[in-house]
């Protein structure tokens, strides 16, 4: 998949933050046209970055909190986003996701970038799942397929990295 | 407050009784923040947010900025809405088929939402609403009895706690 944002999570604590990194590699295409001569990683990219481990954190904190299914979230909002610094090839961001509430069908999470001891990028980002209010519900006949396209997905990012609370496989 | 004789009554009057309770000494600095956060939360003016403004008929609210109004009401009130509790709230012991008919409000479930939601006209809480509907009936002032009734809870916690 060429818009997965996330080398690795390093650290998943369910109900509270999840963190992640991935490396900006001269061979990522975009570099090419963004920009000619002066590469640096898309803004929209780092917030994807953020989506992508706020949507794992909001999955790993629903079903500690209360078990059953698996939930797919889906991004919501994007607000307050903020693109401080550039982000050049050859640099690591370390993404940060802190769960700051879930109520039905929703969670929220303020996520950072970080390259070394820099925020590059924050932003706040909503994400719906499949039950509640009717935000963000994913159509039956796709469930299926992306739950255990999320699952394969997940397991790639989390390798050994472990859940709190969670039997280990 | 309406007559109550049912069981089924008694379980959403405690909730009823303890939204009032607040209501009854902040209702319009509640109502004024809720107010400030539909009108963030749908990009308005907050005169155009009237306390019995239809969110979705008068502001074209969807599902989503729901959502992102309960977020921003349990940061501004430091309160919690936990997950399931508005459905517990308004279907309580009563089971799916008790609550519901085809998505047809059964009169049990007309019966809470008439004591849980009495700024709702009570023409509008008549046979054959469906479930559906229930959002198109939230108002700045469903919200405050909303967030009302989350901070008497919270109230009671501590109180019981200490």
């Amino acid at each position: 998949m060429r818009y997965l944002l996330l080398d690795r999570i390093t650290e998943m604590q369910p109900g509270a933050y999840a963190v992640g990194t991935k490396c900006a590699a001269m061979s990522e295409d975009y570099f090419a046209d963004h920009f000619p001569g002066f590469p640096v990683v898309p803004g929209v990219l780092i917030v994807e970055a953020m989506a992508q481990l706020a949507g794992r954190l909001i999955t790993y904190s629903v079903a500690a909190a209360e078990g059953g299914e698996k939930v797919l979230p889906v991004l919501l909002t994007i607000q307050n986003a903020r693109f401080r610094h550039f982000v050049r090839p050859g640099e690591t961001m370390v993404i940060r996701a802190e769960l700051t509430g879930l109520v039905d069908g929703a969670g929220r999470c303020k996520a950072t970038a970080q390259v070394n001891d820099t925020v590059v990028a924050t932003a706040e980002l909503m994400l719906g799942f499949d039950t509640g209010s009717g935000a963000g519900v994913i159509p039956p006949q796709a469930r299926a397929t992306l739950a255990q396209w999320a699952e394969q997905v997940n397991r790639n990012l989390m390798g050994d990295t472990p859940v709190p609370g969670e039997a280990k496989a | 407050m309406p007559e109550v004789n049912s069981a089924n009554a008694a379980e959403v009057l405690k909730i009823r009784e303890t939204a009032d309770r607040v209501l009854a000494q902040r209702h319009p600095e509640i109502l004024l923040t809720v107010r400030g956060a539909i009108a963030e939360v749908l990009g308005r003016e907050e005169a155009e947010v009237q306390p019995s403004s239809s969110l979705m008929n008068d502001l074209n609210a969807e599902s989503l900025d729901f959502l992102d109004l309960l977020f921003r009401l349990e940061s501004a009130f430091g309160i919690k809405i936990p997950r399931g509790g508005i459905q517990r709230a308004t279907q309580g012991s009563l089971t799916e088929a008790e609550f519901q008919q085809n998505g047809v409000l059964t009169e049990a479930a007309l019966e809470r939402l008439r004591i849980l939601m009495p700024e709702v006209d009570p023409g509008r809480l008549q046979t054959g609403l469906t479930a559906r509907e229930i959002p198109t009936l939230f108002t700045p002032e469903t919200f405050t009895r909303l967030v009302a009734w989350r901070i008497g809870e919270l109230e009671a916690e501590k109180a019981a706690g200490s």
